[in-house]
């Protein structure tokens, strides 16, 4: 008995505090929602997961969907089910190895391109937005050099007249590890300073990419969210332990003065494919909800990031990693 | 006289075959040629290194047939005028001698591996001629010699980059390391492994030979010395067909161990002949995978499936590229001295390994690829893993 006393004294001291502890501290421009489904049915799918997230805007309008799907269901039914929520010219996205949201990473997902579920992140409020696509299915032999100059062009001038202290340059699309280093200094180079770029790969030229409600192939898509935010960023390397996830994560939350309030995360399909082998998949979505504590994050286990050891640095394209892009408000 | 049959009957055959496939494959008319610039070649297409020659050859080969089929170099047929060193780094130096005496060339493709592209350091400099190794990765190759030029990493870049990726990726801290005494690469790539390694606050537990003081081949001592040293990591600087006795062994002997192997691994014979052991093995490679949008690559391997090699690998690749280097130098002029200043001025040109840019000292430098072996519909094969650019 009296140790099933000290059991509900702790949970009850763990009640308190979880009820007293203070609430993430959002910037007043972000209103953002992120949903995830694993019906299978595209369409179905897209739908539920859409609905959640819109659900979370509240009345606020949205203004940027990216939706996440496995190859198989990143069909033209999958879009139809997000536009039930959203217009087609706000909806971006790309397939993926497995979604990665608080609400699932499929552990269940055997291999690459199965259904591993949808996954929509939306974005209301007066957080600045601007998006670029590049062509990579063009004769050219420094078509991913070129594509990121491209799309840091065209965000140019958005970048740098936004009066928002916070600026994040988000990536996908075909920008498979081998090609994003040179995606990467494209990048660099056409905004000719250093901004905080974070990114994943959907896959080579072959993959689907969700560009204003179209699905195409053989493009690189960047979107520039420019608030009232500052970022901490990181990367993990390598060794297939959740543990590595952690510590980016840990580095980038060490980075700002106040707790997180999202996380932009993009990670190694390999390193998926390793933890998964050692039933660790699971483990690692725990250490991440356990860093970002009441914060959502979206991201996705893909062939490539994009990312930043520290805010400041150049970013660059990787493999075998994990990236983190962590906001707080300013 | 046994060996020169041997090699005659080699080189025709291969010649045969590739001619034909040339000529089933090309109906096109051939271009009119107001001359032809013809340039020396030694590979090891017989001997103990001939799986790397061979499939050099076939490189170096179908990208000379891809120029002229474009209309050659300066509106002349670029001709290569082979000759097989069988391995042997003085018949390499002996073939270049005599390529430059009899066919007055000003510039020779190969030696093909370090050994002889050491051995040839001398005459290239005596003779004021052009060498360009296709795949040599000591780095005293080309050091301080201003007629030889490589095309392959360095062991300092494969040695590095293999390090950066185990340590990172694997989180390695202790490695042991074979190497075969017999060949100066491999002395060389264990020395500078193993000082790397070091450098890189890991620990090397064992540095053996795979020739006991018999001078035989002795697989199964070292890795058990090695084994019981329990490191993280095993790095093997040899050549295909020791890697393959290697992993064989290791399995044989139930080593557990993570394996290595420098771009020599990357090699049909290691695919095909190692046994399952080999899956997790990371190879240094100059090769990315075939979906990758990178049109010099995919122009390549198309070209070289095209001529019947089944699995274009990283020698046929270097080999290739070297042939287009020597077109791009050749454009500046036909002499010795002018191929050498073309080379020295090439910058990011866009060859089927990647953007590769000279260095002062005849090192190109370009990404070095990290590729990983999976068991893929029953094959064993190497999986694009990372890209480390220099």
């Amino acid at each position: 008995m009296p140790g099933i006393r000290r059991l509900a004294l702790v949970a009850a001291v763990l009640l308190f505090l979880a009820a007293h502890s203070p609430a993430v501290e959002t910037p007043p421009g972000w209103i953002a929602g992120v949903g995830a489904s694993a019906l299978e049915d595209p369409m179905a799918a897209a739908d539920e997961a859409a609905s959640k997230a819109k659900a979370e805007l509240g009345s606020s309008p949205a203004k940027l969907v990216i939706v996440t799907a496995a190859q198989p269901q990143l069909t033209p039914a999958l879009i139809d089910g997000v536009k039930k929520h959203f217009s087609a010219e706000i909806i971006y996205g790309s397939q993926v190895t497995s979604p990665l949201t608080p609400y699932s990473n499929h552990p269940d997902a055997a291999t690459i391109d199965v259904a591993a579920g949808v996954s929509v992140f939306a974005l209301a409020g007066d957080t600045d937005i601007a998006t670029a696509v590049a062509r990579t299915d063009v004769e050219d032999d420094d078509v991913y050099y070129n594509a990121g100059v491209a799309l840091a062009e065209d965000l140019k001038d958005a970048i740098e007249a936004s009066e928002r202290p916070g600026r994040l340059v988000v990536t996908f699309g075909d920008q498979y590890t081998g090609s994003n280093q040179d995606f990467a200094t494209g990048l660099n180079d056409g905004f000719g300073k250093i901004w905080p770029i974070i990114g994943g790969a959907s896959g080579n030229v072959t993959a689907k990419v969700i560009y204003q409600g179209e699905i195409r192939t053989g493009i690189n898509v960047a979107i520039l969210l420019a608030g009232d935010f500052a970022i901490g960023q990181s990367v993990g390397e390598g060794s297939h332990t959740p543990a590595i996830a952690d510590q980016a994560l840990a580095e980038s939350i060490g980075q700002g003065d106040k707790e997180p309030f999202f996380a932009f995360i993009f990670n190694c399909r390999r390193r998926r494919t390793g933890m998964m082998e050692r039933d660790q998949l699971a483990e690692e979505l725990s250490v991440i909800k356990q860093r970002m504590g009441d914060a959502p994050f979206f991201g996705f286990y893909g062939p490539g990031e994009v990312g930043a050891f520290k805010p400041g640095e150049a970013a660059r394209g990787m493999g075998f990693t994990v990236v983190t892009a962590v906001l707080f408000a300013q | 006289m046994r060996r020169a049959a041997v090699c005659l009957f080699a080189v025709a055959t291969m010649v045969f075959g590739v001619i034909a496939r040339f000529a089933v494959a090309e109906d096109a008319v051939e271009p009119t040629f107001s001359g032809d610039i013809v340039i020396g070649a030694t590979f090891p297409l017989t001997g103990e290194l001939e799986n790397y020659g061979q499939s050099a050859y076939y490189g170096a080969n179908t990208r000379v047939r891809m120029l002229n089929a474009a209309g050659g170099v300066n509106g002349k047929r670029l001709v290569l005028e082979w000759r097989d060193n069988g391995s042997n780094p003085e018949q390499a130096v002996a073939d270049i001698r005599e390529l430059v005496e009899t066919h007055r060339v000003p510039a020779v493709l190969g030696p093909l591996l370090s050994d002889s592209t050491m051995a040839a350091r001398s005459i290239a400099e005596e003779l004021k001629v052009v060498v360009l190794s296709p795949l040599a990765s000591i780095d005293a190759a080309s050091q301080g010699n201003p007629w030889v030029f490589r095309v392959g990493f360095s062991n300092t870049q494969m040695a590095s980059g293999m390090i950066d990726f185990q340590m990172r990726s694997f989180g390695v801290k202790t490695c042991g390391i074979l190497y075969d005494s017999r060949h100066t690469f491999s002395n060389e790539l264990s020395r500078v492994f193993a000082e790397t390694f070091a450098e890189r606050g890991g620990r090397v537990v064992g540095n053996y030979s795979i020739m006991n003081d018999a001078g035989e081949k002795d697989y199964a001592t070292p890795l058990r010395a090695l084994a019981e040293a329990k490191p993280d990591l095993i790095f093997s600087a040899s050549y295909a067909l020791e890697a393959t006795e290697i992993v064989r062994t290791a399995g044989t002997l139930g080593i557990d161990i993570r394996l290595c192997g420098p771009d020599t691994w990357d090699n049909e014979l290691v695919y095909d002949a190692s046994g399952t052991r080999l899956v997790g093995t990371a190879v240094v490679s100059a090769l990315f995978e075939t979906s990758f949008n990178y049109r010099p690559f995919q122009t390549f391997y198309t070209a070289m499936e095209q001529a019947g090699m089944d699995f274009p690998d990283a020698q046929a690749a270097s080999a290739y590229d070297a042939v287009s280097l020597l077109a791009v130098a050749l454009e500046k002029g036909e002499s010795s001295e002018q191929i050498r200043e073309g080379l020295l001025a090439v910058r990011r040109l866009a060859l089927a390994t990647g953007r590769v840019t000279m260095g002062p000292n005849g090192n190109v430098q370009k990404p070095l690829i990290i590729r990983i072996v999976e068991r893929r519909n029953n094959r064993l094969l190497p999986v694009f893993a990372v890209r480390i650019d220099p």
